[in-house]
């Protein structure tokens, strides 16, 4: 299959991932040297193969749905902008208009 | 000779040496050589001075301490360890400070060995080379021109370069077996849900182990055995008994069958790499082992099939690095859809976004068959493959690498050319089985490693095979000459 700029623009929205403009030509040649590599899964006899989420077959533990006390979270210290007691956050609605 | 961690433990245990002497002499070859090699990211001297002396203390009154006690060790820098950064030498993390350990650390604390510091890798364990981290490019001690390997590429040279004994590394498509081979020294991944992933950084949920990275296969048997088992944290972590495996490495292989695939000794492996590796093989022949030349289709699939799956779980992983909750964020922002577009722009490197990109391709809509299902589906072939191939084999023998390390710089335009890199050392990880890479030779002054795999957890025999090896070629355990 052929990347387009337009799929670009669609994957980097999806991703919520900016690239810079004079980058955009080397992303899209990449992924489509990457794309085209993947085509030698066409040749491969996979029909009828189950997919396999994960590499061994053992059944995953469930844990208890209960809350537990992991002490201090250090968010105040990681946050890039905190204040009494939450994370502050950029303008999340535009005004409302007049 | 460089001694291994169990001789260093005998040293401190009989009063030879102290914890205090012991970690002075890790600092002061960090000192001496890592501006040289830019294995390390931080240092937690005082912490780690204050462990030690407290080891010091109970050693002289008497008291009984773990097997390790005082022994030093460098980790992974996508291994948190609590009130330390825990960087994933991203921009994004910078200035992240875990709050809590991991399960390995935990497991490590309880046998009192001591962190000297975090190790560089490629951003968010996504690399071959150590060149993706945002901080420094590492170098291999073997030859300062050249990649140490990645993603692990500070774990495997730090232990080269003799500024740790022993350190924990992650693999996810071969980062702790690729520079392992790259730097001359002992890498093993475990089999998926031996050891627990709670606390390392998620970059492919269902392929990430941690592992060690040692010079003496004795040492990685005891580091194996010290990390493994059970975790509640952990809902992938397999809940059965962790072997001796230091009391019971035994360097008898006579009788034991290993299979040679075709795939991994074709035009993509440099002869001489082909050369060494087959004088590898003779001389397991030589100690009682049989071999045969196998063909394995499926491994013509592993990249394609890694190169889908790993991206598609790193897309998800990665989603939660929004610039709202973990240290780094935009500075021109002006809404709140804007401040994770532009925080994930300026926080990731190329080859963090290249994969982001691939992985949310993959997964979106009208593309999800095409490429993730067939994936899923391509990893059941490998698996198959390698049930098939160990009903009549007990090892899988190749070499960890096409080439031997390769320089800096020459691979960073061309990520197909780089992701080559992993050849040998991703059906492993597709598998989920353990696999560990020991040295074998030089070419040129860079070292060569010898990939052997095994059945899930069967890692003893791994270790057993490697640990015959090196009992034949001490010449391999050298540490290099680091000049600039």
């Amino acid at each position: 299959m052929q990347l387009s700029q337009k799929d670009l623009d669609h994957v980097t929205k999806l991703a919520h991932i900016a690239i810079k403009p004079e980058k955009a030509d080397m992303y899209l040649s990449q992924m489509q040297d990457i794309l085209n590599y993947m085509a030698i899964l066409d040749q491969m006899p996979l029909d009828g193969l189950e997919p396999s989420a994960y590499a061994n077959d053992h059944s995953h533990y469930m844990r208890d749905d209960q809350v537990i006390d992991y002490g201090e979270l250090n968010l105040e210290i990681n946050a890039p902008d905190w204040e009494n007691h939450s994370f502050r956050v950029p303008q999340m609605k535009s005004e409302p208009s007049a | 000779m460089t001694p291994s961690v169990v001789q260093l433990s005998e040293s401190l245990k009989n009063g030879d040496l102290t914890a205090t002497a012991l970690l002075e002499q890790s600092y002061n070859r960090i000192d001496a050589v890592d501006s040289l090699v830019n294995a390390f990211l931080t240092l937690e001297k005082e912490k780690a001075y204050g462990q030690a002396a407290a080891i010091d203390t109970q050693l002289k009154k008497g008291i009984d301490l773990p097997r390790f006690a005082g022994i030093p060790i460098g980790i992974k820098d996508n291994i948190n360890i609590a009130g330390e950064r825990t960087t994933c030498s991203s921009k994004i993390l910078e200035q992240f400070v875990s709050p809590f350990n991991a399960t390995v650390i935990d497991r490590l604390a309880k046998e009192s060995v001591i962190s000297v510091g975090k190790l560089n890798l490629d951003e968010f364990a996504m690399g071959s080379s150590t060149e993706n981290s945002a901080f420094k490019v590492t170098k291999n001690p073997w030859d300062l021109s050249c990649v140490p390997g990645g993603s692990s590429g500070g774990s495997a040279a730090a232990v080269a370069a003799n500024m740790v004994p022993w350190s924990l590394g992650s693999d996810t498509g071969g980062s702790i077996r690729q520079p392992a081979a790259f730097c001359g020294v002992v890498g093993l991944k475990p089999t998926y849900g031996r050891v627990s992933r709670y606390g390392l950084v998620a970059f492919a949920s269902s392929l990430d182990q941690i592992g060690p990275i040692t010079r003496y296969v004795e040492d990685a048997a005891a580091l194996l055995e010290i990390i493994s088992g059970w975790d509640s944290h952990d809902a992938t972590s397999i809940r059965r008994p962790v072997p001796r495996f230091l009391e019971q490495l035994n360097p008898d292989i006579n009788g034991l069958k290993i299979a040679v695939p075709s795939q991994l000794l074709g035009n993509a492996i440099s002869p001489d790499v082909k050369d060494m590796v087959m004088k590898a093989l003779d001389y397991y022949a030589s100690q009682g082992a049989t071999y045969s030349e196998v063909s394995i289709d499926a491994f013509d699939a592993s990249i394609a099939t890694y190169y889908v799956i790993a991206p598609a779980e790193a897309s998800a992983n990665l989603s939660r690095y929004d610039g709202i909750r973990f240290s780094m964020r935009a500075q021109q922002v002006d809404s709140i859809k804007d401040c994770f577009v532009k925080s994930r722009g300026e926080g990731f490197g190329e080859e963090v976004k290249r994969r982001i990109l691939i992985g949310t391709f993959v997964l979106s809509s009208g593309y999800y068959d095409a490429f993730y299902l067939k994936a899923q589906k391509a990893r059941t072939f490998i698996k198959q493959a390698y049930q098939s191939v160990f009903e009549s084999f007990d090892v899988v023998l190749s070499p960890t690498t096409p080439t031997t390390a390769f320089e800096i710089g020459s691979k960073l335009a061309d990520p197909m050319d780089m992701y080559m890199s992993d050849l040998a050392t991703i059906p492993a990880n597709m598998a989920g089985l353990p696999a560990i890479s020991h040295p074998c030779g030089f070419i040129d002054g860079r070292p060569v490693g010898v990939q052997l795999v095994g059945p899930a957890f069967d890692e003893q025999t791994l270790l057993n095979m490697a640990y015959n090896y090196q009992l034949s070629h001490p010449d391999y355990l050298n540490t290099p000459e680091i000049v600039s």
